[in-house]
């Protein structure tokens, strides 16, 4: 390594020296990725809150979107023997039929507050890929910690 | 008992509002007979919020319903170990448990004799007694552990029969631990400020501090993730969940603070940086509690929106104004020289683990906070799925780790790079070959192989460091293998431990990449005696057991799991109806080898006994929790007090 003078001392500004170059480009290196690595994940992985009327008045497409609202008690069908799981879920404008495919989770039940993440698809069917649940309001502090 | 408990909480409120003054007006004055009595002021606050927790434990215990809380979080047929972790079950009492480990930690550093640096211990605990007074505050205001219902309920509520774990009772206690750790870091900043002792002391003093803070949040983290992997039934341990995330972010700006802090110990330097990382990391904790109370972000975790959240973010605001400003009066004092000569010098290395960790920070915050970023520059909300993070923290983890392989070659002021290839030939070799056989065996994933290749890398950098040195010491004093590791060991904690977290890194990168590249899963409905194939495995379905208790009616489906032709396990997936919640709750029954987990879940049953499975094979997982558990131990050898001068370089 090539030894520069760099450690003058004084507290008045510097010029950086080479050396001192190279950690600044590094340095902006470490952010610049950071940066590009935020910006290119964020754009594949967002997925806007809908309303049901929102969704609706969308034409059906490949974007993830969510949707929360209530699940509709009198529409839940579950087949178990293949693990497909649908049902409504209703929101202040309307009501949307979902198809989930995994097994049914503990919280799932009438009135039970659900997060959809999926895709509206051509048959007015939202086909959910992820199914997030709330506890009920009597458990609100139930969970806490990490 | 409510009425001594709520008491309690208001003594430790006023003694602790006097103790800052006192403490206060103590330091500024020279006078140790103030100084006396706002310590006196720091023991009478534990004692009365032990005082205060002790009420509530007995409320909880003796299953008092007429305690709103106790109501809510307590039930007849709860056994009695759950009637004690309902005491940080709900959020008065999370608060209180927090308050409580606060006055502790206040109580050890006020017992602590601080000659020659009276001013700095003062200051300090000034500024725990004000974080002591703040918490009792919001308890007595916004959220009263030990409010009365106007009648008395002949039954509660009960507990969430998710929390009903074993894990459940310890994670949170931990998990506070590490919160209220960071505590005395941030007070030792702001006295170090206004005393304007910030020496060589000082580093040591905050040090031993964060170091512990660190080592219980990171075991909090770990035992969150063994219950979420254990309780909540879907195969995963980490979610990229808001709650999950919020004591995550403070962990890594917390690695970042243990590695600048060594730089200024070392070389004077990184002075401002470490006293603002100190302050984020302790603003990120309370941030953490707030994010979890306030209902700003949607989580799976649900929890009522509450006031007290915005009394959090006040204190959060309050603080990091505090620290800016006397940052401001001190900038003069705080200058340092950095000498930048290497970019193959530890400085340059512990820089960069410096600027990633809080990369990775800022990642999972701007994650966490995305939903409420777009609805305040978009007017609509919008998430981020977990891809985010796996493509963001992917990447970023990865150089993190190759960094720590470098780690133990790169000495102070810089190394050669002919030196350091020489050196990491073995571990450049042991990578290649790990690469190679991964291939031979049929791993094609570039992600994954890159990953292992690099454990691999840093795993042999790290026992090539001990070899080397036990070698170097048999050579000086003709001690045995045995012997001259283990005094190698004991004589430089500090540094072999370190290298001990590093290697517990290596092994929980090897089990996140061995989980999440090669998680396999089938869904299967048998009737009884039929049988399913899957990875090498075979499970039978016997039959279905149905039993009622007090608190459940239980159904477990007994399958004989067999692997070559012999039986190697039962399991008995279940999956239960709580009465107290009226709701369905799913135990997973799992088999555990070196190799991979078998997952087996109970996702639905018919009268006629057919059932249905999820069965998940997750590769390698077992070393996460191994290599959580030899990180914690090496934190604890590097935190351990030394008892030899020698031990501290």
């Amino acid at each position: 390594m090539i030894e520069t003078q760099s450690g003058v001392k004084g507290r008045a500004w510097r010029h950086p020296t080479d050396q001192q170059t190279k950690f600044f480009i590094g340095g902006f290196i470490v952010l610049l990725t950071v940066g590009y690595l935020i910006f290119t994940a964020v754009r594949g992985a967002t997925a806007y809150y809908l309303t049901v009327e929102e969704l609706k008045h969308q034409s059906p497409s490949a974007r993830h979107v969510r949707v929360a609202g209530t699940i509709v008690g009198q529409s839940i069908v579950w087949e178990a023997r293949d693990l497909t799981l649908q049902f409504d879920i209703a929101d202040q404008s309307g009501t949307l039929p979902v198809v989930y495919h995994g097994p049914r989770p503990d919280m799932f039940r009438d009135g039970a507050e659900a997060v959809i993440e999926g895709q509206y698809t051509a048959q007015g069917i939202f086909q959910a890929h992820t199914l997030l649940l709330k506890c009920p309001s009597k458990y609100d502090e139930a969970s806490t910690g990490g | 008992m409510a009425e001594i408990g709520y008491w309690a909480l208001v003594l430790t409120l006023i003694v602790s509002a006097y103790a800052v003054v006192a403490l206060i007006l103590g330091a500024r004055r020279g006078t140790p007979s103030w100084v006396e009595s706002g310590r006196n002021g720091v023991f009478v606050a534990a004692a009365s919020s032990t005082l205060a927790s002790g009420a509530l434990m007995v409320l909880l215990v003796s299953r008092n319903f007429g305690i709103r809380y106790v109501y809510e979080h307590v039930s007849t047929d709860l056994a009695t170990a759950y009637t004690v972790s309902a005491f940080w079950a709900g959020q008065q009492g999370s608060l209180l448990l927090w308050l409580w480990l606060l006055t502790l930690l206040a109580a050890v550093m006020a017992i602590r004799r601080w000659t020659g640096r009276e001013a700095l211990g003062s200051y300090a605990l000034a500024v725990m007694a004000f974080t002591q007074a703040f918490l009792a505050l919001t308890l007595l205001l916004a959220s009263n552990p030990f409010e009365a219902l106007p009648t008395m309920p002949a039954e509660g509520q009960g507990l969430n029969p998710l929390l009903e774990n074993v894990w459940m009772i310890v994670h949170p206690p931990v998990i506070f631990m590490g919160y209220a750790g960071y505590t005395t870091p941030f007070a030792l900043a702001l006295a170090g400020l206004v005393s304007g002792q910030l020496g060589r002391e000082w580093v040591q003093e905050v040090r031993r501090w964060a170091l512990l803070a660190w080592l219980f949040l990171g075991a909090g983290i770990l035992l969150g993730a063994w219950w979420a992997y254990l309780e909540l039934g879907w195969g995963g341990y980490w979610g990229w969940d808001p709650v999950e995330n919020a004591s995550l972010i403070p962990w890594l700006t917390g690695t970042a603070l243990l590695h600048s802090l060594m730089m200024q110990q070392r070389r004077g330097t990184f002075k401002v940086w470490n006293l603002g990382l100190i302050s984020l990391t302790f603003a990120l904790c309370v941030f953490a509690t707030f994010v979890t109370r306030s209902g700003i972000i949607q989580s799976v975790h649900a929890f009522g929106r509450s006031p007290v959240g915005y009394y959090f973010m006040a204190f959060i605001a309050l603080s990091l104004l505090a620290l800016a400003s006397l940052l401001c009066s001190r900038r003069q004092e705080l200058s340092s020289q950095q000498e930048w000569r290497s970019l193959l010098s530890r400085e340059a290395s512990l820089l960069f683990t410096n600027l990633l960790l809080g990369g990775m920070a800022l990642v999972i915050l701007l994650g966490t906070l995305f939903p409420v970023l777009t609805e305040l520059l978009q007017g609509r909300q919008a998430a981020l799925g977990t891809s985010f993070y796996e493509r963001t923290m992917g990447p970023l983890a990865q150089v993190v780790v190759l960094l720590i392989g470098l780690c133990p070659w790169l000495a102070w002021g810089g190394v050669s790079l002919v030196r350091l290839r020489r050196e990491l030939l073995p571990s450049a070799l042991a990578a290649l070959a790990t690469a190679l056989i991964l291939l031979a065996l049929g791993v094609r994933e570039a992600l994954a192989l890159l990953s292992f290749a690099i454990c691999a890398f840093v795993a042999v950098s790290i026992l090539t460091t001990f070899y080397r040195h036990t070698a170097a010491r048999r050579r000086g004093t003709g001690e045995n293998v045995l012997r001259a590791f283990a005094t190698l060991l004991s004589r430089y904690r500090r540094r072999y431990g370190g290298y001990v977290v590093h290697l517990g890194i290596v092994l929980i990168a090897i089990g996140v990449t061995g989980s999440s590249a090669y998680q396999s899963q089938v869904q299967v409905a048998l009737a009884p005696g039929e049988r399913v194939a899957f990875q090498g495995y075979t499970l039978e379905y016997q039959n279905l057991i149905s039993q009622s208790t007090l608190a459940k009616q239980r159904f477990a489906a007994v399958v004989g799991l067999y692997r070559g032709g012999r039986r190697i396990a039962m399991l008995r997936p279940e999956k239960n109806f709580h009465w107290n919640v009226e709701q369905w709750v799913t135990e997973v029954a799992i088999h555990t080898t070196l190799k991979e987990d078998l997952y087996l879940i109970l996702a639905g049953f018919e009268q006629d006994g057919l059932a249905t499975f999820q069965v998940l094979v997750n590769p390698l997982v077992v070393w996460l929790w191994i290599g959580g558990g030899v990180l914690l131990v090496g934190g604890a050898m590097a935190w351990w007090p030394s008892l030899s001068r020698e031990g501290q370089r």
